[in-house]
């Protein structure tokens, strides 16, 4: 991991001229070894997430009462399914970057990626808009499909896109502070078994908050994935408060604006990633 | 892991072990391998598991539940509590022995499974034992974590334990076929994705049979999966959807199939030897 070779010279400092952002070197990194790597094992990143998707609108199809209605004119399925879709986004955003830092530290490769004239911001957008984009082409695919059950729906794309982009990007972001962190795939599974598949799946995926005790409500209403999924839902199918989605619209904002800097800072540091 | 300090005893102070009709300590050393390996990372295969299914059972049951909605005559987190154990410990026993024949393959180190003195039957017996010793005790842990939240006992202890060892069994020798003729870790994440968890989503884990469509209820009464599910339900609950009796016979007769293919494959060393 920490190899003997010659030291590193960190590349803000020395002579070179003052750049924000150098967009080959991050498509680089970005698309060479983000995306292309995702695609290439398609069966698994993205036809499975697909398929178990399916499998659960599959289910709640067989398992509901037909007709059973969330809202006027809003069947269950209808409910549930933006609420997968941004619960896979979610997801997918967070363990690929994750992959792709742990196998990068696992195999010694991140000596390279480290090697090649990227500045911490370059590297952190390098591997964290990778994450981000195969994140919403798995969603974007899985909307699609899942018209087979719902129907076409779209209320407000704006809101939509909005927090589709910025759920990927603030978990993607944490994915770089846990991929960091890992020296070994059980941390990572860690959180993703114990913190991230329970916020999802505790976040109205599945049902309204009405089902749940009301002094209990809280608990949801301040879990962020419920605020992914509340803003996104709301912009596919209309359902929900359209002030509270704004209020939790902006909260996702600063939420991904602090995990960006904390990558950030990670990144310059080398945490972990550099002797 | 496997450490290559060879001390050289004198010669003459050497003899071959005599190994009777049965290699016990081997057969012994490979089970506890198999089973030291997932209890190692038991946070991955032993507590992830629980406390995902445990997941499952609130966000479906305050999903589809409520409204003191039953199936088969009981509430509905009852019916469906059972069905969850059957799908988590067969996705756990299928895991194991996958993972482990296919880690060692691409690791290579498969070759110190193949030299020691064991015959296909027993490398056989010892893999799948330790994808059934998991399959069972992460199913044993979801039950007693289950008893706080569903109120429901065992109708029929023994049968829930038959078809709990037989579905692990079954899950164990298909892992180990997935394992033998996977080459990568695409392969397996294919068969996972697109065999196992299919048909355990499918084959009634959610809801009754009877809320298929006529032509699926036909086909269901041909999958092993749907036996297995409502067997064990049938266990818990006293009511089964199919018919009990075929699910008693059939699971050990498929077990046999699956071992013989099982054994066979590792005789000829299919994908295992050069």
């Amino acid at each position: 991991m920490t190899g003997a070779g010659p030291e590193i010279p960190t590349v803000s400092g020395i002579d070179q001229p003052i750049r924000v952002v150098a967009l080959l070197r991050v498509w680089t990194l970005f698309y060479r070894r983000g995306v292309v790597r995702f695609m290439r094992f398609w069966t698994e990143s993205l036809l499975g997430p697909m398929i178990s998707t399916m499998l659960f609108m599959t289910v709640f199809t067989l398992a509901l009462d037909s007709g059973q209605q969330i809202a006027p004119g809003l069947t269950a399925l209808q409910f549930v399914a933006p609420g997968l879709a941004a619960f896979v986004l979610v997801q997918i955003s967070f363990q690929n970057v994750c992959f792709m830092l742990i196998i990068d530290k696992q195999e010694g490769v991140i000596a390279d990626v480290l090697m090649a004239p990227l500045t911490p911001l370059e590297l952190l957008l390098g591997y964290g808009l990778a994450a981000v984009m195969n994140g919403l082409v798995v969603s974007v695919l899985i909307m699609l499909a899942m018209t087979v059950f719902t129907g076409p729906m779209l209320y407000a794309a704006g809101y939509t896109l909005f927090f589709g982009i910025v759920a990927a990007f603030l978990f993607a972001m944490i994915g770089v502070l846990v991929g960091l962190w890992s020296e070994k795939w059980d941390q990572f599974s860690m959180i993703d078994n114990f913190l991230v598949l329970p916020l999802g799946l505790l976040s109205g995926t599945f049902f309204t908050l009405d089902r749940i005790p009301v002094n209990l409500q809280w608990l949801f209403e301040a879990n962020p994935m419920f605020w992914i999924i509340n803003g996104f839902r709301y912009g596919v199918t209309g359902y929900g408060d359209p002030s509270m989605v704004l209020w939790q619209g902006i909260a996702l904002l600063i939420a991904a604006l602090v995990a960006f800097l904390a990558g950030w800072t990670l990144m310059a540091r080398g945490y972990k990633i550099k002797a | 892991m496997c450490n290559m300090t060879l001390i050289d005893p004198p010669l003459s102070k050497i003899a071959p072990r005599q190994i009777g009709a049965m290699n016990f300590l081997g057969l012994w050393t490979l089970y506890s391998r198999e089973v030291k390996r997932f209890l190692n990372v038991f946070t991955q295969t032993l507590m992830a598991p629980v406390i995902t299914t445990l997941l499952f059972l609130a966000v479906f049951a305050l999903a589809l539940g409520g409204l003191g909605r039953t199936v088969g005559g009981v509430d509905y987190i009852t019916f469906l509590a059972p069905g969850l154990m059957m799908m988590t410990m067969t996705q756990n026993s299928f895991a194991n022995t996958s993972s482990s024949i296919l880690i060692a393959k691409v690791q290579g180190n498969i070759v110190d499974i193949l030299m020691p003195p064991l015959a296909p039957w027993e490398m056989t017996l010892a893999i799948a034992a330790g994808g059934v010793t998991r399959g069972l005790l992460v199913g044993l842990t979801v039950f007693v974590a289950m008893l706080f939240f569903v109120p429901s006992g065992v109708a029929h202890p023994l049968s829930a334990l038959w078809f709990a060892v037989n579905a692990c069994l079954m899950l164990s020798l298909l892992g180990m076929l997935g394992g033998i003729w996977a080459q990568k870790y695409d392969h397996i994440a294919a068969v996972t994705n697109f065999v196992i968890t299919p048909l355990s989503f499918l084959s009634g884990t959610f809801y009754s049979i009877d809320r298929l469509p006529e032509a699926w209820v036909a086909v269901a009464h041909f999958n092993p999966f749907f036996y297995m599910i409502d067997g064990f339900r049938y266990g818990f609950i006293g009511h089964a959807d199919g018919n009990v009796i075929i699910g008693y016979l059939l699971l050990p007769c498929v077990n046999l199939l699956l071992w013989l293919l099982t054994h066979r494959l590792i005789s000829i060393g299919y994908r295992l030897k050069a």
